[in-house]
């Protein structure tokens, strides 16, 4: 199964990919290093042997150098039911739910995806898939993935909140200092025509192609047209958009809010755990500390993760010392084979602790860091809420530090893998999970705030189930979550919950950093 | 369309590498002075060589020239919802510094070689 049809199975929504191909099966070179395959392995339903045993056993051997490691591919003739058989070894070795694993003859299956499709559990957490994050990619196309410092687009990331006709295209944020801001394209601002198209309704193979060239534009200096609206029903306008180089600010909003009642609201928008955002982070605890704040509004709800070292150094900064020092923020657990250690590095497993030094990214590594020493904090959320931002709400739950969810349901990502070729395609399955200082990291379905009560309904926590608001600036006190959250602090009482408008929809973030079509026909 | 060199671009250009630069004044940190398409083109081979892997590397034209430390991650695929395959990565990225050293452009990789740029203009900024 290709990754397409995979995420299109999950129920989330298909795409393609417009630059790199994905999928099972094959690699590179087709010339055989042997003049006949070994015999295929038999199967005993229940008995397993180590994964090295198939590996490297390919129906299409790849011949030659592998740029990546620049030694010969260790590939030798095989089969596709050599390669399912590594599959169903690896699986059983290291998949996080292994044991959940229905075993099948990997002879049952023609392909190597079919196959691996059945190596994942198929149990469900509140009528959701346990496994949502089960996928492949091509070996060469995985290696070939670029490293940067920008990305290419003209300083906008769209919401897309729905992709099927009749489509909706919002500006989720921007930014400053770019094609966008430059024609006061802002957050809210409504796409009604790429380069003549109609977005909202234009269904035929050609449309859709303009339409995706003009989200993700491939070359600085390309130029589209748009026709847009400013607020919902408000008067159309036609802006032409320049994609340029642009550097991501993860950390574009920085403020402080005297309340009236007491106190200083601090607000950080937080939107990726990349390199640049460890220096950026310092400096707006730095700024809020000058301020002498004393409440914390964390927005991250576009940050779906990175680097977990950042989450790990901002928890730290939130909560301080006095209830950090020495405890963990979050340690990985692998399946019950290894309980002391990561069978895939052979390293004794240690807990990551919060973290009271710049680690490197982009401050000096080893400065002490600041901290606000709070005992709650604000979390703004939406289903684009991942990973390392879900790993801040729980490492500070961990030690006891409130955390209050304003937003929707976070996407419920606590797992990792290390990704692992065989005969040219990369798999991807899920081989731990992070937990906090309290062991708890049981939250596939995300965290909700407590009056959620439609859609996908996670790990309740305190907290008010409100809707991402496109019509106004984040940071704004008007903005919907923002308001609900200075509200909650003054009375701790929700609006009616709106979190997920409607049920099951969640906007997809598209940034300008991978080159993706995200436009779909309707089926 | 901004596209990636060639790996050992940089010696088939006869760009030089130096990897000992620690005598003369100390080194300043830089920034590039509007470079143009063949200092960029350099920077770019030099940083694709010494980072030496298959995947291509993507520099701005804006690299260097605004700050001194040149942060290069790899680009993170993302599922449908435009979430990172990977949300919870536990490497680091790569870190290029640039420095003024006797009057040249030297770019230091952390952990790996020093560069010299000699096809740029650099000027040094405070620490």
């Amino acid at each position: 199964m290709t990754f397409t049809a995979r995420i299109a199975a999950l129920g989330i929504v298909a795409m393609t990919l417009a630059l790199i191909g994905c999928g099972g099966g094959g690699g590179g070179g087709s010339t055989p290093l042997g003049p006949t395959a070994p015999a295929d392995p038999s199967w005993t339903s229940g008995v397993f042997s180590p994964p090295a045993t198939f590996q490297a056993y390919c129906a299409n051997p790849r011949s030659g150098t592998d740029p990546a490691t620049n030694v010969a591919y260790p590939d030798k003739l095989g089969s596709i039911d050599w390669e399912n058989n590594w599959i169903r070894a690896w699986t059983n070795s290291y998949y996080l739910w292994y044991s959940e694993v229905v075993d099948a003859n990997p002879a049952s299956s023609g392909t190597t995806d079919a196959y691996f499709t059945l190596m994942k559990t198929t149990a469900k957490v509140g009528g959701v898939d346990k496994d949502k994050f089960h996928f492949t990619y091509t070996t060469t196309a995985w290696e070939k993935l670029s490293q940067s410092n920008s990305s290419i687009g003209y300083g906008i990331t769209w919401a897309l909140v729905s992709t099927m006709p009749p489509r909706k295209l919002l500006v989720a944020y921007t930014v400053a200092g770019t094609s966008a801001t430059t024609n006061n394209v802002m957050r809210g601002a409504s796409v009604l025509t790429i380069d003549g198209v109609d977005l909202v309704n234009d269904n035929t193979q050609t449309g859709i192609n303009t339409l995706n060239a003009g989200i993700a534009p491939a070359a600085v200096g390309e130029q589209h047209t748009f026709v847009i609206t400013d607020t919902p029903g408000g008067a159309q306008r036609t802006v032409t958009l320049t994609a340029a180089d642009i550097t991501e600010d993860p950390v574009p909003k920085v403020a402080t809010f005297p309340q009236a009642g007491g106190g200083v609201v601090g607000y950080i928008e937080f939107n990726a755990h990349v390199a640049t955002a460890e220096s950026e982070l310092i400096a707006a605890v730095n700024q809020l500390i000058a301020a002498n704040t004393t409440d914390l509004v964390l927005d991250i709800r576009y940050n779906g993760g990175g680097y977990l070292d950042i989450a790990a150094e901002l928890a730290y900064m939130i909560a301080g010392p006095g209830v950090t020092t020495g405890v963990t923020f979050e340690k990985e657990t692998f399946n019950d084979k290894y309980p002391t250690t990561n069978p895939i590095t052979g390293a004794t497993l240690t807990p990551t602790g919060f973290l009271s030094t710049s680690q490197g990214f982009s401050a000096t590594a080893g400065t002490a860091l600041p901290h606000l020493d709070l005992t709650r904090v604000f979390v703004l959320t939406t289903a684009n809420t991942c990973s390392a931002s879900e790993a801040i709400i729980n490492g500070l739950r961990g030690v006891n530090v409130q955390v209050i969810e304003i937003g929707g349901t976070t996407c419920g990502k606590p797992y990792g893998f290390y990704p692992q070729d065989n005969c040219g395609t990369t798999y991807f399955s899920i081989q731990f999970k992070g937990e906090n200082a309290v062991n708890f990291g049981d939250y596939s379905n995300g965290f909700s705030a407590l009056n959620q009560t439609t859609g996908t309904v996670g790990v309740t926590i305190p907290g008010c189930s409100v809707a991402d608001d496109y019509t106004h600036q984040l940071g704004d006190t008007a903005e919907g979550q923002f308001a609900a959250a200075l509200a909650y602090r003054n009375n701790p009482s929700c609006p009616a919950a709106s979190g997920i408008s409607p049920p099951g929809v969640i906007a997809h973030i598209v940034r300008p950093q991978v080159l993706m079509n995200r436009i779909m026909r309707r089926p | 369309m901004r596209s990636a060199a060639p790996l050992g671009l940089a010696a088939a250009l006869g760009f030089s590498a130096c990897r000992a630069l620690d005598a003369g004044t100390p080194p300043e940190p830089a920034l590039l002075l509007a470079p143009d398409a063949a200092a960029r083109a350099e920077l770019l081979a030099l940083v694709s060589a010494e980072l030496n892997r298959p995947s291509p590397v993507l520099l701005g034209d804006g690299a260097l020239t605004r700050e001194s430390l040149l942060l290069i991650e790899r680009v993170m695929p993302e599922d449908a919802a435009g979430r990172p395959f990977d949300g919870r990565q536990r490497g680091r990225p790569e870190r290029f510094l640039l420095w003024r050293i006797d009057g040249r452009c030297v770019l230091e990789h952390e952990g790996g070689a020093r560069l010299t740029l000699t096809r740029a203009r650099c000027r040094a900024v405070p620490h």
